[in-house]
C-alpha cells in the first residue's frame, strides 16, 4: 500500500531537551491510526514537529509525505501539500474574523481549484453540514469560543481544506459527550479511502466513533507497542503502567 | 448668530496678540517634551500654498466629498447642510468660532491667527444626515496652518471623515467642535501626510447635554507630530468615545494628548488607543481624565494597547486621573505585546505564508478602529495603506 506519512527514527529537541527518542511510524493511504499515551509522553511534540513548528528542532531522522521529505518545508508549504493538523488548543487571533481566515486558508491551499467568488458559498455549505450557525463567520478567530466550538471549527477547516493526511491532536479533550459525538461524526464523515488520519488521544472514547485500523502506545517519546483497535480497549482497562518497561519499536 | 463680512477677523487679531506674548515651546516644558518645534515658522506670513494636485473622486457610500487645497475648494455631491472650505465662509450661524481655546498654547494661537483654510461644517437643529461626508485636505509648501469648525445643532446627527494628505513640511491646525443638546457626531480623522511632514494639531470639543461624539483617529503618515485634544462634557448624559490607532515605522514619532473633562454629573467617556510600532518608531499616549467636584456618576476609562514589531520601537503610556468627587467609575490600563509565534504558526498551518500571517495579525489588531470607518471603500483603502507599511 502507498505510504502517505512515514516517520523514520525521528529525534526531536525542544528548548535544548530531547523529547522524541527515535519515533518510527508508517501510515498508508486510507488508514486510520491512533496514538495513545499519557500527558507529557511527547504526543503533541510529534504532531507539532510533523507540522513544522519552528520551536521543535529535528536532531535526526526524517518525515516523508507521499514519498518526499518535508523537513525543509515551512508549515504553510506542508499545508499546501495537503497535510493538516487539528490543534489541541487552537489559538485565538483578535480582529481576524472566521470568514476572513477561512477565505485566506482556502485560497492558499486550494487556490488552483476554487475561484475566489465561490469561496463563500463553499464555506456556507460545509457549515450547514456541520450544523454550524452563520454567526460563526463574523466572530473573531477562536476568540471567546467554547472548547466544543473550537473543535468544530477545526473540523470545518479540515473539511474545507481537503487534506490527504490529517493529524488530530487530542481533538476529544475538553469536550462534553454531545460535543464529542458531533465532532467525531464530523471526523468520521471525512473518512475516505484516499484520506489518512492520525488520531492522538488519551482516551478510548473518541475511538468508539472513529474506529482505528492501528493503535500505537507512546511512552517517553517513543512508540512502545502497536496493535489493532483491541489494544485501545486493553489500555482503557489496564492503563499504561504495564507497558512502561517495553522497548521502542 | 450671524456675523457678516469677516467673521474671523476679531478672532485672528486676538490670536495674533496671544501668539506674540507666548514663548516658543521647548522640550524642557512638560507639554512639549516629546515634540520639538524646530521647523515651525511662527511668523504670520509663514503660510504657503501651492496649486492642488489632481482632484480626487467621490467614493462609493459617501454623500459628499469636499476637497480643499490651499485656497481652492471642490465639492462633489449634495451634502444637504453647510459643508465648505473655511476660507469661503462669510456668515457663520454658530457660537463656536469666536471662542479661543488653548490660550496658553502657541501652536493653537498660530493656527487661529494664520490659518489659510480648513473645513466648516454646520448641521442645523433636527437635521439627521445618514450617509457620511468626507473632507480631504491637502497641505503643500513649507508650512500650512488650518482651522476647522464643526457645529451641530440640537438633535442633529452626521458622520464626517476628515483626511489629511500632502507634503507640507509643517502642518498646524486647530479644530473646534460644538455639539448642541442630543447631537450625534461620528468623526473619523485619517492622517496620511508624507514622510517629510510634521504636524501640530489642537482640538477643542464641547458637548452639551445628551450629545454623543464618536472619535476615530487613524494616524499613518508624517515624520512626527503632536495631537493635543481637550473635551468638555458640559451636560448630563453627554458621551465621548475614542477608538484610535497609529501605525508607526522607521523613525516616526506620534505624541497624543487626550484630556477629557467631566465637570457635571452623569457623563461618560471611553478612550481606546491601539499602537502598532515598527523599526525605531515611537508613540506617546498622554491621557488625562478630570472629574470635577460636581461630576458624580461619571463613568470613564482610558486604555492603550501596543503591538511592538521591533525591539527598537517604543511606546510611552501615561494615563492620569484627577478625581474631585466620590461615586464615580474611572479606570485605566495599558498593555504591550508582540506577534505571538503560536499565532503565526497556526495561520501557517492553514497554508497562509508567514508574511501574510503577520499582516493578518496586525490587521486584526487595528480592526476595532478600521471597522469604525463608515464606508467599505474607506475600510479597504485604509487596510491597503496599513498593509503598505508592512515589510514583513
Amino acid at each position: 500500500m502507498e505510504k502517505i506519512l512515514e516517520i523514520r527514527d525521528l529525534h526531536v529537541e525542544v528548548e535544548g531537551k530531547e523529547v522524541l527518542h527515535g519515533v518510527n511510524l508508517s501510515i498508508g493511504r486510507g488508514e486510520v491510526h491512533a496514538i495513545m499515551g499519557k500527558n507529557g509522553s511527547g504526543k503533541t511534540t510529534l504532531s507539532n514537529t510533523v507540522m513544522g513548528h519552528p520551536k521543535y528542532k529535528v536532531l535526526s531522522g526524517d518525515i516523508r509525505l507521499q514519498g518526499e521529505s518535508i523537513l525543509g518545508l515551512t508549515p504553510d508549504e506542508r499545508a499546501r501539500k495537503r497535510l493538516f493538523l487539528a490543534f489541541q488548543y487552537p489559538v485565538s487571533i483578535p480582529g481576524v474574523t472566521v470568514a476572513q481566515f477561512l477565505r485566506s486558508a482556502i485560497l492558499s491551499v486550494r487556490g488552483g481549484e476554487i475561484e475566489p467568488k465561490n469561496v463563500r458559498k463553499l464555506i456556507k455549505e460545509e457549515m450547514a453540514k456541520l450544523d454550524i450557525p452563520d454567526s460563526f463567520m463574523t466572530r473573531f478567530l477562536n476568540e471567546g469560543f467554547s472548547g466544543g466550538e473550537k473543535k468544530r471549527l477545526e473540523t470545518l477547516q479540515m473539511r474545507l481544506l481537503k487534506p490527504s493526511m490529517m493529524i488530530l491532536d487530542e481533538t476529544d479533550s475538553g469536550l462534553d459527550i454531545d460535543s464529542l459525538k458531533r465532532v467525531s461524526e464530523g471526523v468520521e464523515s471525512l473518512r475516505e479511502k484516499d484520506k489518512s488520519i492520525l488520531l492522538i488521544t488519551h482516551y478510548q472514547r473518541m475511538l468508539g466513533y472513529v474506529k482505528p485500523d492501528f493503535v500505537h502506545v507512546f511512552i517517553d517519546g517513543r512508540i512502545v507497542k502497536s496493535g489493532n483497535a483491541a489494544l485501545a480497549l486493553e489500555l482503557e482497562e489496564r492503563g499504561y503502567e504495564w507497558l512502561s518497561g517495553e522497548k521502542a519499536n | 448668530m450671524s456675523v457678516s463680512a469677516s467673521p474671523f477677523l476679531e478672532s485672528r487679531k486676538q490670536a495674533s496678540q496671544h501668539l506674540g506674548q507666548l514663548t516658543v515651546p521647548t522640550i524642557e516644558q512638560e507639554n512639549y517634551r516629546f515634540s520639538p518645534a524646530s521647523n515651525v515658522n511662527w511668523n504670520l506670513s509663514g503660510n504657503t500654498s501651492l496649486a492642488a494636485m489632481e482632484t480626487p473622486s467621490q467614493e462609493e457610500g459617501e454623500l459628499a466629498l469636499l476637497f480643499v487645497s490651499g485656497s481652492t475648494e471642490t465639492l462633489q455631491g449634495k451634502p444637504d447642510c453647510i459643508f465648505q472650505a473655511l476660507a469661503s465662509v462669510s456668515d457663520i450661524p454658530t457660537s463656536v468660532a469666536p471662542k479661543e481655546p488653548f490660550s496658553d498654547d502657541k501652536y493653537a494661537q498660530l493656527s487661529l491667527a494664520a490659518w489659510r483654510n480648513g473645513i466648516y461644517l454646520y448641521v442645523p437643529a433636527g437635521k439627521k444626515i445618514d450617509l457620511p461626508l468626507r473632507a480631504l485636505q491637502e497641505f503643500r509648501g513649507e508650512q500650512a496652518n488650518f482651522r476647522t469648525i464643526i457645529d451641530l445643532g440640537e438633535d442633529a446627527s452626521v458622520k464626517l471623515v476628515d483626511e489629511y494628505v500632502g507634503d507640507a513640511r509643517v502642518v498646524t491646525g486647530i479644530l473646534q467642535f460644538h455639539l448642541a443638546k442630543n447631537a450625534v457626531l461620528e468623526y473619523s480623522q485619517v492622517q496620511r501626510l508624507s514622510s517629510q511632514s510634521q504636524f501640530f494639531l489642537r482640538q477643542d470639543i464641547q458637548l452639551a447635554e445628551g450629545a454623543k461624539f464618536e472619535y476615530t483617529p487613524l494616524y499613518l503618515g508624517a515624520s512626527s507630530g503632536q495631537l493635543r485634544s481637550q473635551t468638555f462634557l458640559n451636560g448630563a448624559a453627554a458621551s465621548f468615545s475614542v477608538a484610535g490607532a497609529a501605525r508607526g515605522s522607521q523613525s516616526q514619532h506620534f505624541d497624543f494628548w487626550m484630556d477629557v473633562n467631566h465637570p457635571v454629573p452623569d457623563t461618560k467617556s471611553g478612550i481606546d488607543f491601539w499602537f502598532v510600532m515598527d523599526d525605531q518608531s515611537r508613540a506617546v499616549f498622554n491621557g488625562l481624565v478630570h472629574i470635577g467636584k460636581n461630576g458624580i456618576g461619571t463613568d470613564a476609562y482610558q486604555k492603550c494597547k501596543t503591538l511592538l514589531l521591533s525591539d527598537k520601537a517604543q511606546v510611552n503610556a501615561l494615563p492620569k486621573l484627577i478625581i474631585q468627587t466620590d461615586a464615580v467609575k474611572c479606570a485605566h490600563g495599558a498593555s504591550i505585546s508582540s506577534i505571538q509565534a503560536e499565532q503565526v504558526h497556526y495561520l501557517q498551518s492553514r497554508g497562509i505564508t508567514a508574511a501574510e500571517a503577520r499582516r493578518m495579525i496586525v490587521r486584526g489588531f487595528t480592526a476595532p478602529v478600521v471597522d469604525r470607518l463608515p464606508t467599505l471603500a474607506l475600510h479597504e483603502r485604509i487596510d491597503a495603506l496599513i498593509a503598505q507599511k508592512e515589510k514583513l
